[in-house]
């Protein structure tokens, strides 16, 4: 009977995990058609904050955990996050030192978590929020900015640094450069009062 | 603009300039902290010339903060 309740919990969290995946894809290609992704970039933050998600956090299988740990066929080099033949390949996301607790075993959760935001990256779902990003034109729109950003705020203690280096290095400047209007935007500055 | 519009406004400026100074301090980038310092003394200096009190204490805030980080590096490194 025990066998049977822990089977059939399985096969929920396979539906789960499924369904959350299909919800991460669909957002990805909805972001890549051009639409407003302004309805959508809330619900990936909430899909992303992991301790949120009862699914992430009550999880107790232990599929979905090796491909993250061999990583073997990856590419290399930052245009391949944007190059559709490669970008299949690509790890976006992995386990780090410090939530590895030593062993060579992944937790089942994380896992999970992890495949979950791979899937999304190679579905071209960050390369749209840099895109996004990186043609704003003025005037700002400082709520759909922080939105952009959020989400891969919330997952980067799991992202790659060659990922990171892909998205910030082109970002940071960008936005470093906006903020003398973002905050006159946000009437900080002097003749706004 | 009412007030809390403006409010929030500044909220979200302050939150997008968090998340992508921690998501650049990840990077590889080797002047990636100072790139990441200098932006966050700009921002000081801009908030605290803002001509709204409440802002100028964050600004001054910000700033007295970033001393008193210099300045606790220093005994540290001055210690080794």
């Amino acid at each position: 009977m025990n066998f049977l309740g822990s089977d059939l919990d399985e096969e929920g969290e396979d539906r789960g995990y499924q369904f959350l995946q299909c919800v991460l894809v669909f957002i990805a290609r909805s972001l890549q058609t051009g639409i407003d992704p302004s309805p959508l970039l809330p619900l990936l933050v909430e899909i992303f904050t992991l301790r949120a998600q009862p699914f992430y956090t009550y999880g107790t299988g232990t599929e979905y955990c090796e491909e993250i740990i061999t990583g073997n066929e990856t590419d290399s080099g930052l245009e391949a996050f944007e190059d559709s033949e490669k970008v299949s390949r690509m790890v976006f996301a992995e386990v780090r030192a410090r939530n590895y607790n030593g062993s060579t075993r992944v937790t089942h959760v994380e896992g999970r978590f992890i495949s979950n935001i791979n899937s999304f990256g190679r579905s071209f779902g960050f390369k749209s929020m840099k895109d996004a990003i990186l043609h704003q034109t003025p005037p700002f729109r400082v709520a759909h900015l922080r939105n952009l950003v959020a989400p891969i705020h919330e997952i980067k203690g799991f992202l790659t640094t060659e990922f990171l280096d892909w998205f910030s290095l082109d970002v940071f400047p960008r936005i470093s450069h906006q903020v003398p209007s973002l905050y006159n935007h946000g009437g900080l500055t002097c003749g706004h009062r | 603009m009412s007030h809390e519009e403006l409010k929030a406004e500044f909220r979200h400026v302050s939150e997008v300039i968090n998340f992508i100074c921690s998501l650049y301090r990840l990077t590889s980038k080797e002047d990636a902290l100072e790139a990441v310092d200098t932006l966050r003394l700009q921002l000081a200096l801009k908030e605290f010339r803002s001509p709204y009190l409440e802002r100028r204490l964050t600004g001054l805030g910000d700033i007295n903060e970033f001393v008193e980080a210099i300045d606790s590096r220093w005994v540290v490194s001055y210690k080794i």
